[in-house]
């Protein structure tokens, strides 16, 4: 038996996943399906730029009829163990009678290719690509800051083959530093009950099927050099030249929806300037990471210049001002997380001609867009913001998430990575998704002021009354209105006089200042105390001011009693720093009941009742401020 | 104990009598505090003061013919400003009744508004006798009032524009802005705005404090409004929950107030589908809450 | 007509604040906003802000800021001050009973204007941006000197910003509270201030040590004299007097 050929994976005892199930793991796409196709096949492309290669990434898609001449070497290589049932539509479709066969070829070049073990049972530290990419489904990516994630975006090739058969010619360079090149031929159709080729019996297969060398264990392997060369070369696919490695898949005929291929070719430009401009972008004088260059039946399709193509430059304009510094960086408050930088773009435009890409991402004749992505620069969608207020103007944002919260934005794509879904996150990643759209909305609002308007009251009545009535709305938080103060006491309708009484005679004072100073003891205390006899009063002596306290002492105590003299200042403070050479007020002498002088600003006495006066020269101009303070002599 | 290194008159020379406000040219006694000032609000204030002019000279030591003002002198906490309110030369007559007018702008108060009327020697006498005041301003008498304008009680934010200058209907009466999600703080997500030129609904915010009859009736109209929309906002909300955690003073909390009074106990989920299923009951459950025309 | 500003309460702006310390001044220029989700206004009393005035007031600030040479160091701060002074002054559309507000000012020190604030002051203590004291704040104590001195009167409404440098006029600032908050005292001091300058009474002395033993003279009068019950004549002459009296006191202690 020819062992170049098909071999068709039977369920083994133990169960595998049935063909149906991987090709809906992509879910339903909201995109067609050949924008999903630009959008993965790039996204791949990008993750397996090969590492210290100074060049772009190239990124082509050619399409062609395969020519009558052709036509021979396809079947020989395909019809080869092609399972016989009506569960491989590719026996069917290079039946000579079936209309001319179309191929398109998705390669990129300056990529790594699909290198490492081809069997998904070897362990290796190195590369294992060939085995994610052709045999090994749901795959968590291995790519830091990658486009990809779970490696469902390779569906798309077998999603547009009409018979769900693709070609995968790759070119690695193994560590050892040699090449190898590798064509193996997949399908991806239904699963079905059919024949065993060998034991004749019955059995289940899972509708994957693999096209190269199967060898004697009934593993696919592909074929490698030379042949894998000769084959390509007559199948007329895409060779390598030079020491170029990358990867060429072949999408047997494709769907290509309602278009001509002439349409086909503008579309696949356009699209990939919508969705992969970012890529197309020399930056800070570099070349663009990424070239990009579309074929059909042999015409070039110019893939547009992101800066000059409308609207896209405006995008384009939001990027350069998302890189810059003054670019907001949006942030989430609880809990506190940076979450990515935008730039927006805003400008009076004409309407747009919608094409049928721009409608794809949803953007018809006016631009209020601002288009995600996350440090890849791959645009993950077009998020619509508020309608500009007037039809003349547009504007465009980028937002690019933080490398720190890459892997948060991963998680909330579905398989497409076409949407953020917070729905798809746990508390508090779903916040930052949330979060990451309302600071955007919030930023757009500000931009025409869609919030308030221009508008400016002229009425200055006071709206005090209304608002204290519609208060229960907004019950605790934050407020000014003057019905309650609930931290200090309210000192609202107090009277406060200036008193000062010219006679010494008069009411009983409530307390003696003593209290205010540092007490010998408890005891002590007890039993020592001068009283002060209301204010003091300002008596003319000699022609000159002075101030008279009266006070009283606890009687038959032994005691000093001391004036403590102060410059008041306003409030209760007393002067600490005097002007430059002012006053300060000094005790003149003190009478006792009995008429007795003391002089000094303290002066031990034996209490004796009656009233007592201190007399203290003021300082000019200032509000003079007593105290008494008295202390008990020292007793055993 | 503090004493003025001049001599001062006795209180009976003065008689302050009590403050009075003016509200809509009707006086009114000074209350103890403002509820409803704003920026805004500018206050009337007037008061007389009976005193004897001669007698307060002499009893300080002056000369007969020493100036003397009557001042008011006010001071807001919440700006953390003063000024002169008002000032009358004293006459040398035995006695002499003044009436003290003055009107503050709002703009230049806030916090408690303390209201000082004093009397001064309104310039230096260098050769006044010992014992008698002498510099500019030395005060004789003085009394003070306060008036607390703000505090800390909620207010509901509110603004008056002419929405002919917005995107908003030009003859819609009143219109909820609500900007920021459900964590956002409630005082700076939520604004009322008047539409400025819809004079039955602008009238009714005016005389809100003592409302006519329809007015009455327009601003329970507006706070019913106010509620349902805040309702409505919070189930269109997917992520609302009444339980939430939403912090203290944040729109989600205002709305889960709103929601607990007017759907007490019952569930969003039970809510947004009595919304779909029934909104004719679920507008009159809304009416009933929120008291719709129950003032009137 | 009055604009309201959003204010930015104590808790997340203690946060923001302990967040921005850490960071170079430059790089906040990614973390200004027009809004914040915390951010209060108050209830009713004018229009808030439109975002774009809170824009246009940022450029002029930048403006400002870029011709005294951000984001190097200030090549002359003093300059730069009194130009800010007058710039949010005139453009701010405050009130002073919101502008006594110290959130609305943390609100422009860490949301507006962070970039600027930490420029002016390098790993600033939390008065120069939280507003906790208004007569340190970076924004709003200019704002305040402008409001106490401007004379929209005059020629030029912002003169007498020039006539004392920030420290002496923190020096009367600082004891506003004490003197009475009055614009019209301020103004009189700086006129008075300006009277002996040009008088040659200062003349060999350290102006700011007269200045000092001024204000402590006007401090200890304060609590016997009403400075806002008398006119402005009467005050000036009254205040000329007691400069006088400084003046003669600090040449008689040398």
């Amino acid at each position: 038996m020819n062992s170049r050929r098909w071999f068709s994976q039977p369920f083994p005892p133990d169960g595998a996943s049935a063909a149906e199930g991987i090709r809906n793991q992509l879910g339903r796409p909201e995109l067609d399906l050949l924008t999903v196709l630009v959008r993965e096949a790039a996204q791949n492309s990008w993750d397996a730029r090969a590492e210290g290669l100074n060049g772009p990434v190239e990124f082509d898609i050619s399409t062609w009829l395969v020519g009558a001449g052709r036509m021979p070497a396809w079947r020989d290589a395909l019809l080869s163990g092609a399972p016989e049932t009506g569960d491989f539509p590719l026996r069917q479709r290079l039946r000579p009678n079936e209309p001319p066969l179309r191929v398109m070829q998705i390669s990129d070049r300056g990529t790594s290719g699909l290198g490492g073990p081809t069997r998904a049972d070897v362990v290796t530290d190195g590369p294992r690509d060939f085995i994610t990419f052709v045999r090994n489904v749901g795959e968590p990516r291995d790519k830091e800051l990658g486009g990809g994630t779970y490696g469902f975006g390779k569906g798309i090739f077998y999603l547009l083959a009409q018979q769900g058969t693709v070609l995968i010619y790759t070119r690695c360079q193994h560590p050892s530093g040699a090449y190898e090149t590798r064509l193996i031929g997949c399908t991806l159709w239904k699963s079905y009950e059919g024949v065993d080729p060998t034991s004749h019996a019955r059995r289940r297969y899972t509708g994957r099927h693999w096209w190269g060398d199967v060898a004697d264990d009934d593993v696919v392997e592909p074929l490698v050099n030379g042949d894998a060369d000769t084959l390509a070369e007559r199948l007329g696919i895409r060779g390598f030249e030079g020491d170029e490695t990358g990867t060429t898949i072949v999408v047997i005929d494709p769907v290509l929806e309602d278009l001509t291929v002439d349409e086909l070719g503008d579309y696949l430009a356009e699209t990939m300037v919508w969705h992969l401009w970012p890529k197309m972008l020399g930056k800070d004088g570099a070349e663009a990471p990424m070239t990009f260059s579309v074929t059909c039946d042999n015409a070039g399709h110019q893939v547009p210049d992101p800066r000059s193509f409308r609207p896209v430059d405006v995008f384009v304009q939001a990027y350069d001002i998302m890189r810059g510094e003054e670019a907001p960086l949006l942030a989430c408050r609880n809990p506190v997380r940076d979450l990515g930088r935008l730039g927006i773009k805003k400008r009076i435009m004409p309407r747009i001609v919608p094409t049928r890409a721009s409608t794809g991402v949803d953007i018809e004749e006016s631009l209020h867009h601002v288009c995600l992505m996350r440090p890849a620069e791959l645009v993950v969608t077009y998020y619509k913001g508020p309608r500009p207020p007037s039809e003349n103007y547009g504007y465009a944002g980028v937002f690019r998430g933080l490398e720190s919260m890459d892997d948060v934005y991963a998680r909330a794509e579905p398989p497409t990575h076409d949407a953020w879904h917070w729905s798809m996150l746990e508390r508090p990643e779903s916040t930052f998704i949330r979060t990451t759209f309302r600071r955007i909305d919030e930023q757009l609002s500000s931009l025409f002021e869609l919030e308030t308007g221009a508008g400016e009251s002229s009425s200055t009545f006071s709206l005090g009354a209304a608002s204290s009535a519609f208060a229960s709305l907004l019950p605790g938080g934050w407020g000014t209105g003057g019905a309650t103060v609930s931290k200090a006491p309210n000192p609202a309708h107090t009277r406060r006089k200036v008193t000062q009484k010219n006679s010494g005679s008069g009411r009983q004072a409530g307390t003696g200042d003593d209290s205010e100073r540092p007490q010998p003891s408890r005891r002590a205390r007890a039993h020592a105390r001068a009283a002060i006899a209301g204010p003091p009063t300002l008596e003319v002596h000699a022609g000159s001011a002075v101030l008279v306290q009266r006070f009283t002492v606890t009687p038959a105590v032994e005691m000093t009693v001391r004036a403590i003299l102060s410059v008041g200042l306003p409030g209760s403070a007393r002067e600490s720093d005097p002007p430059v050479g002012s006053d300060v007020p000094v005790v003149s002498h003190w009478l006792g009941p009995d008429g007795v002088e003391y002089h000094g600003t303290s002066i031990s006495i034996v209490g004796a009742p009656g009233e007592w006066e201190l007399f203290v020269v003021p300082a000019a101009d200032t509000v003079t401020e007593i105290a008494l303070q008295a202390t008990a002599a020292v007793t055993r | 104990m503090r004493v003025f290194p001049y001599l001062l008159p006795s209180e009976d020379c003065v008689d302050g009598q009590s403050w009075t406000m003016l509200v809509e040219s009707e006086p009114i006694d000074l209350p103890t505090a403002l509820v409803d000032w704003d920026y805004h609000f500018d206050l009337k204030l007037r008061r007389t003061v009976e005193l004897q002019p001669a007698r307060i000279r002499r009893e300080s030591g002056l000369p007969a013919d020493a100036p003397l003002d009557l001042a008011v002198v006010w001071n807001a906490s919440g700006s953390n400003l003063s000024g002169t309110g008002t000032r009358h030369k004293l006459g040398s007559g035995e006695s002499e009744a003044c009436d003290l007018q003055l009107e503050l702008a709002g703009a230049d108060l806030g916090g408690v508004l303390t209201l000082t009327t004093t009397i001064v020697l309104a310039s230096r006498l260098d050769d006044s006798p010992p014992a008698a005041p002498r510099r500019a301003g030395s005060v004789l008498w003085m009394d003070e009032v306060a008036l607390r304008l703000q505090g800390d009680s909620a207010q509901f934010p509110m603004a008056v524009i002419d929405f002919g200058h917005t995107n908003l209907p030009p003859d819609a009466g009143w219109h909820l802005q609500i900007t920021g999600g459900l964590e956002s703080a409630a005082m700076g997500a939520l604004l009322l705005l008047i539409n400025e030129s819809h004079e039955a609904v602008v009238g009714s915010f005016e005389s809100a404090a003592r409302p006519k009859p329809a007015q009455r009736a327009i601003l329970s109209a507006v706070r019913a409004d106010v509620a349902r929309t805040l309702i409505e906002y919070s189930l269109e909300c997917e992520d609302f929950e009444v339980a939430a955690d939403y912090p203290e003073g944040s729109l989600g909390s205002a709305c889960s107030d709103v929601f607990e009074k007017v759907f007490d106990g019952r569930s969003v989920a039970d809510v947004r589908l009595l919304r779909e299923h029934s909104p004719g009951l679920f507008s009159s459950e809304l009416q009933a809450r929120t008291s719709l025309f129950r003032e009137i | 007509m009055a604009h309201l500003y959003p204010r930015l309460l104590n808790a997340p702006a203690k946060e923001l604040f302990a967040k921005y310390s850490t960071e170079q001044p430059q790089s906040l220029a990614a973390r200004v906003t027009t809004h914040h989700e915390s951010a209060v206004y108050v209830a009713t009393g004018g229009d808030r802000v439109s975002e774009s005035a809170l824009r246009d007031l940022r450029d002029k600030v930048v403006e400002l800021a870029e011709s005294a040479g951000y984001p190097e160091p200030p090549t002359d701060a003093v300059a730069f001050d009194r130009a800010l002074a007058s710039t949010l002054h005139a453009e701010m559309q405050l009130v002073p009973a919101e502008a006594a507000s110290r959130d609305m000012w943390a609100f422009l020190a860490l949301c507006l204007l962070p970039d600027i604030a930490f420029w002016r002051f390098p790993t600033p203590p939390v008065d120069r941006v939280l507003g906790t004291d208004l007569t340190r704040h970076v924004y709003g104590r200019l704002w305040w000197r402008a409001q106490l001195v401007h004379d929209s009167r005059s020629a030029e409404p912002y003169g007498a910003l020039a006539i004392l440098g920030e420290a002496a006029f923190d020096q009367i600032y600082a004891r506003r509270t004490a003197l009475g908050g009055s614009p019209t005292l301020v103004r009189t001091i700086l006129e008075v201030w300006r009277q002996l300058q040009a008088s040659g009474a200062l003349t060999g002395l350290n102006e700011r040590e007269v200045l000092r033993d001024f204000l402590k003279r006007l401090l200890r009068l304060s609590s016997f004299l009403s400075f806002d019950a008398i006119s402005e004549q009467a005050l000036g002459a009254e205040l000329h007097a007691v400069a006088v009296e400084s003046a003669t006191a600090v040449r008689s202690a040398r």
